[in-house]
């Protein structure tokens, strides 16, 4: 018997061999990039609330009493704000978290309302 | 890009991340362990050379976004020095601890015509300690473990794992008991020879 014929010979066979690892690379490093947006794509959906800060919310409220009765007008502002947080439906062990105190301002009246008229009872 | 992103991203190659070294780990331990394959081993150990290659890369996207993300502190010491972290220090310890063995392994492929032998093949048993310090870095601070596919996927990882170095290890068992014995036995003529004394004659 003789030799076995390798077609191309056993250089271009390790040369092959060789070329297809690398496709078979580049293939993984396409699934893995693939998979990594999809990841993130699934991180963001699991996690809606979280992708930028949550603006503080202050809210005003004036209160203002009621002249009707004839009462010192009572004008007072509450500022009441919510905590800014990020992520938080994240199990991350950081909150960042800005709290203002509420502060409340009373205005003292500056004017009594006199009433216009006098209502007078039945003759 | 928004801040978030980058935190997506991090988790993201952190997962593929974990995958590509579990593939690496397992072409590492069919490469050492000169399994029977249709394969060539040149083709395993070019394999486990690019999947390598990519392993880090993919590390290196996972650590560079989770640094550049600013919603936390990490601190660039922190990637290689355990414990410098102020954020999750012991969870970021443990994969720093595997940076730096990842890192020494690389830098000893680097030098490996100019390191012994015995030297490289060392720092490269060490490579096996990535693997399980990226496991529990993933489980200690990981948040996407709390789901069932990321659990299934870390299980499946720790599978094929211990599946690889299993038969490594019993195949290392069986080839040693196999061995033939060095000590040859004294024949009996000779025996008997020295006994009678006739072996001097």
């Amino acid at each position: 018997m003789g030799t076995e014929h390798i077609p191309g010979g056993p250089r271009q066979l390790v040369a092959r061999a060789r070329r297809r690892v690398r496709a078979i690379t580049a293939a993984a490093v396409a699934v893995a990039t693939v998979s990594s947006l999809a990841l993130v794509q699934v991180a963001a959906a699991e996690d809606p609330g979280s992708s930028a800060y949550t603006p503080a919310t202050v809210t005003t409220t004036t209160a203002q009493s009621s002249r009707r009765a004839g009462l010192p007008a009572t004008a007072s502002t509450t500022t009441s704000s919510t905590t800014s947080t990020k992520r938080s439906s994240l199990t991350r062990a950081i909150t960042k978290t800005t709290t203002i105190t509420p502060t409340t301002t009373t205005v003292a009246p500056t004017a009594t309302t006199s009433p216009a008229s006098t209502i007078s009872g039945a003759s | 890009m928004q801040q978030a992103d980058l935190w997506y991203l991090s988790r993201a190659t952190g997962v593929v991340a974990l995958v590509l070294l579990t593939a690496t780990t397992f072409l590492g331990v069919l490469v050492a362990g000169r399994a029977k394959s249709k394969l060539p081993s040149f083709v395993r150990a070019d394999a486990h050379r690019y999947i390598s290659a990519v392993t880090v890369a993919f590390l290196a996207v996972h650590v560079i976004t989770a640094l550049l993300d600013p919603y936390v502190n990490i601190g660039w010491a922190a990637v290689v020095v355990p414990l410098t972290s102020s954020y999750e220090r012991a969870g970021i310890a443990i994969g720093a601890v595997g940076a730096d063995v990842l890192l020494a392994v690389g830098i000893s492929i680097a030098l490996r015509t100019r390191l012994p032998a015995r030297v490289w093949r060392a720092v490269h048993w060490a490579a096996y300690l990535c693997w399980p310090t990226a496991i529990a870095h993933a489980l200690a601070m990981g948040p996407d473990t709390r789901f069932a596919w990321a659990r299934c996927l870390v299980a499946a990882c720790a599978l094929v794992v211990f599946g690889g170095v299993s038969w490594r290890v019993a195949r290392a068992v069986n080839a040693r008991s196999a061995r033939p014995h060095t000590e040859l036995e004294p024949r009996r003529s000779l025996l008997a020879a020295m006994s009678t004394g006739d072996a001097n004659k």
